[in-house]
């Protein structure tokens, strides 16, 4: 539900003793509200670099990123972290869930961040979710699922407030083409019905296939591919 | 019975959390008082009070001195004497020993000081005839809630 | 806010590490509290075991020995007093009541000691549990530890070399024909008189072949004793503060010495105090080390979790949970290691304690003392203070290269 803009923004790393390391050069982008979008590229191209940018969670070298109008660039550590918990939804490559909770209390992490009691209703959503996304139930302990259910609940964890940003960095990676495909109508069912903004990094052809809008990232520059 | 006990010597590091946790004590506010300035005469009925020291009853005052040998180990009273007691052999008899002594009841127990050590105690007065009843001893003027520190 | 399923699951999912880390914290805390305890105890069980011996007056020489020998009723050959002394003691107008302690004698391996009535009430001071205080020459009050009843009878052997040996021993002497009827039992003390067998003096003085202490066809028990024998010490009960000094001065002289169990406790005190304080000191090293090891043990932890904790900002966290989230991860370590070392050491305090005081039959109850929740707190609020910098160093670092890992 977020409008995107990119001014000028350079991404770029620290390379001692050499020179930054240039990972996005001077970029200029327009995403309309409710976009959904695919971005591809090579791998080391920097699309988890971008992504990360895009969320805040890293600062960018110059440039603005303007979220339906406000520029998190120049925003603060500690605003940052606040305008994340507000807005985004992040799904990581690598799942990211906290070993030693449960598969629920994974989902509803977030809520811990403002409240001392989980609301019932988040927690019902929560089990929703779960058992939408096709969870056996009663839950397993967190560390026999496999990579397709973590991911599932990765997803839910990140859905469960519906944020107006959703940001999925390679979803379906390293699963089998069946829970590929499900991973991916899932998040685009997600982005649909709440009418999120969907940002989707991933080398999958199917999924990018879904996406209406696609972005390269190749040899520093960010293309819009017709 | 877990006596509540500080020692100030003994465990530096024990005594300077104690410190950090308790309130300073405020001895500075106490009136001085002399041995001199308890008892105003002697009759065949014993002693009297000086006005001074009624006037003091109840409040705090400071009173210097010497610490008795302990009659009692691990005792949360001592008695302060006006001269140190005995530490002479020769000089040690029946009529060395004066009765105008003062019965010192700490608020915290503490180890008992070397006999030959001036010190000074801040307490609230208390005065009449009383008996202790742990130890069975008698008494005349007291300090209660009292505090000591070496002179 | 709620960090608390974090921390926990973080303990949850390392529970062998949270449990050394804990138990290594125990174990510092349990020395420095265990030594404390156990010194403090010590000192206040051998301290009410002389409440019932205000002055004691002995033959000249050691006072230590005077009042090892009288108050903790450990063996050994003393010197006796002139009986004259009791003699002007009963007398002395300055002292609330005086009572010899005349001991030698044995049932079993319980010391048979004789004394005056007002030693077994304390001059009114102290109730028998059961029956009622000796009357006549034959009657005896027994300790709490004495394996008799109201109405049995004993015969005492003689001498501390044959402690312990068979009752039909031939080579034991006994002072035959001569039964005392047990007709009370004091309180329980928690002091060696609880093993003693209490006798009326007089008696004591006449097995010996030396009278009974009064004048010449008298038969009653307690004083004045116009013909007191030698003892080996006498305990004094003074009337007033002043009397106390008073009567100790004027009872050290070429015939005798007075002193206070107290002052002698005192100096013993002290010097244990020494030896404790070197003792303490040791602990509080080891207290230290101990934290050190857990700090360093958690930074590896803390860095080991870095992924979740960037994770937790990725998604939003206020570096509050995430501080609060790290700190209470340590904190939960520290503060289960710290209660159950304070257990630890108040329980391993009181078995030392126990064993020491069983052998001097003094009773030692370790109770929880301020000192020892203070060095707990210390070491708990030095560790929570220190767990907030690995709780620091997690938020400085950017969450994005953690994730990327
Ligand atoms: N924190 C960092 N410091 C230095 N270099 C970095 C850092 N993060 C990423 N890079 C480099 O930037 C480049 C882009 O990395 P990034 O992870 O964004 O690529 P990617 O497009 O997501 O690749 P992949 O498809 O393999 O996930 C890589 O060459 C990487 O080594
Ligand atoms: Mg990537």
């Amino acid at each position: 539900m977020l409008p995107l803009q990119l001014d000028g923004v350079s991404i770029a790393f620290p390379n001692p003793p050499g020179p930054p390391r240039i990972i996005l050069r001077a970029t200029d982008l327009v995403l309309p509200a409710g976009a959904m979008v695919g971005l591809e590229g090579p791998s080391g191209a920097g699309k988890t670099s971008l992504l990360h940018a895009l969320a805040g969670l890293e600062p960018v070298a110059a440039g603005s990123i303007r979220w339906g109008g406000e520029n998190i660039a120049e925003l603060d550590g500690a605003a940052r972290a606040h305008w994340r918990r507000r807005h985004t939804g992040l799904v990581f490559q690598d799942f990211h869930l906290i070993e030693g909770l449960s598969v629920l209390d994974n989902v509803l992490l977030p809520v811990w961040f403002d409240m001392f009691r989980t609301p019932r209703a988040l927690r019902d959503r929560a089990k929703a979710l779960l058992v939408g996304m096709g969870l056996p139930m009663p839950l397993p302990p967190l560390a026999v699922l496999s990579r397709g259910e973590r991911q599932r609940v990765a997803l839910a964890r990140a859905v469960l407030r519906q944020p107006p940003l959703l940001l999925a960095d390679e979803p379906t990676a390293s699963l089998d083409a069946e829970a590929a495909g499900r991973i991916g109508s899932l998040l685009v069912d997600m982005a649909a019905n709440s009418g999120a903004t969907l940002i989707v990094a991933s080398h999958d052809p199917h999924l990018l296939a879904r996406l209406p809008i696609r972005l390269r990232i190749a040899e520093t520059r960010l293309e819009r591919l017709a | 019975m877990a006596a509540r006990r500080h020692t100030t010597t003994r465990r530096p590091v024990l005594a300077a959390a104690a410190a950090f946790l308790l309130p300073p004590n405020p001895v500075a506010a106490a009136e001085r008082l002399a041995f001199d300035d308890l008892y105003s005469g002697w009759s065949v009925m014993g002693a009297s009070f000086s006005p001074r020291l009624l006037a003091l009853v109840g409040q705090e005052a400071a009173l210097r001195g010497y610490m008795a040998p302990p009659l009692k180990a691990e005792a949360d009273f001592f008695v302060l004497a006006r001269e140190p007691m005995a530490l002479c052999p020769f000089c040690s008899s029946d009529a060395d020993w004066p009765v105008d002594i003062v019965v010192v009841y700490l608020r915290r127990q503490a180890q008992p000081t070397d006999p030959g050590t001036r010190i000074e105690v801040v307490g609230r007065v208390e005065t009449g005839s009383w008996t202790d009843p742990d130890s069975g001893f008698v008494s005349q003027i007291r300090l209660r809630d009292a505090r000591f520190r070496p002179l | 806010m709620n960090p608390f399923p974090l921390a926990l699951a973080g303990l949850r999912h390392r529970r062998g590490t949270a449990l050394a880390l804990a138990l290594l914290v125990a174990l510092g805390v349990a020395l420095g509290v265990g030594v404390g305890a156990l010194e403090r105890s010590l000192r206040q069980g051998a301290a009410r075991a002389a409440d019932a011996f205000p002055l004691i007056v002995g033959a000249p020489g050691s006072p230590t020995q005077l009042v090892l020998t009288a108050v903790y009723l450990q063996p050994d050959t003393v010197t006796l007093v002139p009986g004259g002394v009791l003699t002007r003691l009963a007398a002395d107008a300055q002292a609330a009541w005086v009572s010899p302690i005349g001991f030698g004698d044995r049932w079993r391996d319980k010391p048979v000691v004789g004394v005056a009535p007002e030693f077994v009430t304390l001059g009114g001071r102290r109730a028998l549990a059961e029956g009622r205080v000796f009357a006549a020459e034959n009657e005896a009050v027994i300790g709490t530890a004495v394996p008799l009843a109201m109405g049995d009878q004993l015969i005492p052997a003689h001498g501390l070399a044959h402690a312990g040996a068979d009752e039909d021993d031939a080579d034991t002497h006994h002072h035959g024909d001569s039964p005392y009827t047990v007709v009370g039992r004091l309180p329980p003390s928690g002091t060696p008189w609880d093993h003693a067998i209490l006798v009326p003096i007089e008696r004591v003085w006449e097995i010996h072949g030396l009278g009974n202490g009064h004048a010449e066809g008298a038969e009653r028990i307690g004083p004045p004793w116009e013909a007191a024998q030698g003892i080996p010490a006498v305990v004094v009960q003074p009337r007033d503060f002043p009397g106390a000094y008073a009567l100790r001065a004027r009872y050290r002289d070429a015939q005798s010495n007075a002193v206070f169990p107290a002052e002698v406790l005192v100096s013993l005190f002290r010097l244990m105090g020494d030896v404790q304080a070197v003792l303490s000191a040791m602990a509080m090293a080891s207290a230290v080390l101990v934290l050190a090891a857990v700090f360093l043990a958690f930074s590896g932890l803390v860095a080991a979790r870095s992924r979740d904790f960037a994770v937790l900002r990725a998604l939003g966290a206020p570096w509050r949970f995430v501080l609060a989230a790290v700190w209470l991860e340590l904190a939960l370590v520290l503060l289960g290691g710290v209660a159950v070392g304070l257990g630890f050491g108040w329980l391993g305090g009181w078995m030392a304690a126990d064993a020491l005081g069983r052998h001097a039959r003094v009773a030692v109850t370790v109770a929880p003392g301020w000192d020892e929740v203070l060095l707990a707190l210390a070491v708990l609020v030095a560790g929570m203070l220190g767990a907030l910098l690995p709780a620091l160093v997690v938020w400085r670092r950017p969450p994005g290269e953690a994730l990327k890992r």
